[in-house]
């Protein structure tokens, strides 16, 4: 890094190198917010603990957490300018049950806004964090998570938002850090790993990149990186003026704040332009997301100047392309994932980066996933965390370079308009407990919702799918029943998504019930059975967007199902089938991904 | 035992769908020609053997039968509170089938005298379908009046349910507008529910 600059919390840390008032040792941090004021406290190497605390963290009931610190360390900016990174450890109560020791994992974020409320540390604090799910599920499987904040979160400080190095730094200079917590029992030497999606992918892309010049003393098995923006230019003609355009204008802002000379941004943006910059700084991810929605870069630039032209200035692409991904190979084995639906970061630059990575003959797992970002993201925990314990076993990765699968093309809806998030058969786990019977009927497998979630318009409209099935009934020695559930029109629900990310639909849909025939095994007899009025099927959920994507969206209830008409045995359905009590259990589920 | 059991439900849902009308319906035919193809004695147990053996015809008969018995229960209104054996209006096949039912609850005794009492209910809705006789079908809905209560105590209907019910019923047996009113009224307090008419 020739061109060394210094940054805010560089200087006050440079300034605490000349006049230091402790000697490098863990020191504990101070309570409340005085934690992300700089201190002056001499450190030497990148990954210095300057210090911590015990930490109060909100990750839900249950979760399998047995102690949390806050940590203050030293990094360095993607310039190599020191400075100081705030972040969260969190110790599983769960015990490792693989071999060796209990491995640590860096869980790199995605965008979480430039206020320093958006801290992830805060946020977590708060139980607000919109990406808790994924860190449970990672604490879930035994492993020490450290959740770096990244540059920028102390006081008076602003975040160098997608400034890749920089990131990258942060997310390893917290396993080190980690290591020097007295009594936290995490190990410096344990295997390690990187898990990001989003801004996260990026950071862990960049993790792979550089971590064996970086930190090669760290035991790092390997990166997963998700919904990965590699190809800044093209990326960031995808968000503009689109459903993600928020992102590009936080870009845009955090790569200033890295590069303030080559991104001038006091001198290219508008008066419209400094008092969006102003207001974005206070605000996080799922207001911006919302405020500033489908807006172009050239509203907020002097002389209207699109990013097309700011690319040519050679300064700013210049900046700009640095934050390519694929320059180099990985040093460890990657996991890519992406959704061919992202609206936000378009997977075919993310195909792109693995071919770069299959060229220089790395490990690349590359697993397609047919859903949109915000899904994903929370999707994809299951199959990542597989794929870390197979890294920490020891294993070797499956490598998609020798895949002859096509590429996967974007089928995101197109930006520029109302944000809708498309359930494109989305299979529909659902069970109905018969109340007199008392006996479960499940749904067929094939169950399915698709479905347009405008998240603009707050509506939610589709059609659900039950094909025939057959299933036993206890009404006598468990008689083979073939059943039908007709849905009645169309599925109609609002849909909300707050400011702090939690998703709201409320609707119902209406189906009728048909027992079609009756016998047993091969031997069936039709027996054309009907309920005169469709049943309606409450859809009410509340409950954090990560859930959408984790299939945690479950509608539960009671139905009431009407007279039947079956014939001369009308009245015996009606008395052993028909009636209120029917609880229903409808678990929503994002299709299945694909590994190339 | 276990299949001749099967066999034999699937023979009586069989040949009673065959009965219902519906197209398409493959006849199942048994070798074994009723021996009381005409007069059905509703009070005799049959095996299930019998059972299977019987022919759709004979099965369809004893529904009719059954669903008679119904129709003539309708004049003693208030629900059995005992069971000694099949009643009349509960055909032999019904008959399996809820015992089959109340089997799999913990009382499977309190647990079958409510469902035969729901399906006397049942059958007595479904016999107002079936005739068209002024006294017949009044003296029914006399009946099903009564037994809404039960149903709404007993949680197989709701309230809105039995509420349509009743409207439906009782504006087949007044002719004044008047009369309707109150007699709805009525019934809807027996089911705690409110009835009110907006003035035109």
């Amino acid at each position: 890094m020739s061109d060394f600059k210094l940054k805010a919390g560089a200087l006050a840390l440079s300034a605490a190198l000349l006049t230091p008032v402790a000697a490098h040792a863990a020191v504990e941090g101070p309570s409340g917010m005085d934690f992300y004021d700089i201190p002056s406290i001499n450190t030497n190497q990148n990954g210095d603990l300057i210090w911590y605390r015990d930490a109060s963290v909100n990750l839900g009931a249950g979760a399998p957490l047995a102690k949390a610190y806050n940590v203050m360390y030293r990094s360095t900016d993607s310039l190599g300018a020191e400075n100081a990174v705030t972040g969260t450890v969190l110790i599983s109560s769960n015990e490792w049950s693989g071999a060796g020791e209990r491995p640590t994992l860096s869980y790199a974020v995605g965008t979480h806004g430039l206020d320093q409320s958006c801290a992830p540390s805060l946020q977590l604090q708060a139980g607000s964090d919109y990406e808790i799910r994924n860190i449970r599920a990672a604490l879930e499987k035994g492993y020490a998570v450290l959740v770096t904040d990244y540059q920028g979160y102390t006081t008076g400080a602003t975040p160098t938002y997608l400034a890749g190095e920089s990131q990258a730094h942060a997310a390893l200079d917290i396993f080190r850090a980690a290591s020097q917590i007295p009594r936290a029992g995490i190990d410096a030497e344990a295997p390690a790993a990187v898990w990001g999606f989003s801004q996260g992918g990026q950071t862990a892309a960049w993790v792979g990149q550089i971590a064996d010049d970086y930190a090669p003393e760290l035991d790092l098995v390997g990166v997963a990186s998700g919904g990965t923006p590699a190809d800044f230019p093209v990326v960031a003609d995808y968000l503009n003026g689109s459903t993600g355009a928020s992102f590009l204008l936080g870009g845009i802002i955090g790569l200033a704040e890295q590069y303030p000379d080559d991104i001038p941004v006091d001198q290219l943006a508008s008066a419209n332009g400094k008092a969006a910059i102003a207001d974005y700084k206070n605000k996080c991810t799922f207001e911006f997301l919302f405020d500033y929605m489908n807006e172009s870069l050239s509203s907020y630039t002097v002389g209207n100047k699109d990013l097309d032209e700011l690319l040519m200035v050679p300064s700013i692409g210049q900046r700009i392309n640095e934050q390519n991904l694929g320059g180099e190979g990985a040093d460890v084995p990657v996991l890519l994932y992406h959704g061919t639906a992202d609206e936000f970061i378009p997977i075919e630059q993310s195909v792109e980066l693995k071919k770069d990575y299959c060229r220089r003959f790395d490990k690349v797992t590359y697993d397609v996933y047919p859903s949109e970002h915000i899904v994903t993201l929370f999707q994809a925990a299951p199959t990542v965390l597989t794929w870390l314990d197979e890294r920490f076993a020891g294993q070797n990765p499956r490598n998609s370079c020798y895949s002859f699968a096509a590429d996967p093309v974007s089928n995101a809806n197109p930006g520029g308009g109302d944000f809708i998030v498309t359930l494109d058969e989305w299979n529909l786990d659902a069970e109905i407990l018969l109340n007199t019977l008392n006996q479960t009927v499940e749904l067929p497998e094939d169950t399915s919702i698709t479905a347009d979630a405008n998240i603009t318009d707050e509506s939610l409209v589709g059609d659900l799918y039950v094909p025939d099935f057959e299933t036993e009934l206890n009404i006598l020695v468990n008689l083979d029943v073939a059943l039908s559930v007709e849905p009645v029109g169309q599925i109609e629900a609002t849909n909300s998504l707050s400011r702090d990310g939690i998703l709201a639909i409320n609707g119902s849909t209406q189906a009728n019930v048909l027992i079609n025939a009756a016998g047993f095994g091969w031997l069936k007899l039709p027996f054309n059975c009907k309920t005169i009025e469709p049943a309606n099927f409450n859809l009410a959920w509340e409950g954090p967007i990560a859930e959408f994507g984790a299939g945690g969206i479950v509608f539960e209830g009671e139905t009431e199902f009407s007279e039947l008409e079956c014939g001369w045995m009308t009245a015996l359905f009606n008395s052993l089938v028909a009636g209120p009590g029917q609880e229903y259990s409808f678990r929503l589920v994002p299709p299945a991904p694909e590994r190339l | 035992m276990f299949k001749t059991a099967i066999v034999t439900g699937v023979i009586a849902i069989g040949g009673l769908a065959y009965y219902s009308g519906f197209d398409g319906i493959q006849v199942l035919k048994t070798s074994v020609e009723p021996q009381h193809s005409q007069a059905i004695s509703q009070s005799v147990e049959y095996t299930r053997e019998e059972l299977a053996a019987m022919t759709p015809n004979l099965l369809i008969q004893m529904q009719k039968d059954a669903l008679n018995s119904a129709k003539e229960a309708a004049t003693s209104v208030g629900e059995l509170n005992r069971i000694e054996g099949r009643p009349d209006f509960v055909s032999p096949a019904e008959w399996m089938m809820l015992q089959a039912v109340a089997d799999q609850k913990t009382d499977p005794q309190a647990e079958l005298l409510r469902l035969v009492n729901l399906l006397r209910f049942n059958k007595q809705l479904e016999a107002l379908d079936r005739t068209s006789d002024a006294e017949e079908r009044k003296v029914l809905i006399e009946a099903v009046l009564a037994q809404l209560p039960k149903r709404i105590e007993n949680q197989e209907m709701s309230v809105e349910k039995a509420q349509s019910i009743q409207l439906k019923l009782i504006s087949q047996i007044y002719s004044d507008d008047r009369d309707i009113r109150d007699r709805a009224a009525e019934e809807a307090r027996r089911i705690g529910a409110e009835f009110s008419i907006k003035a035109s």
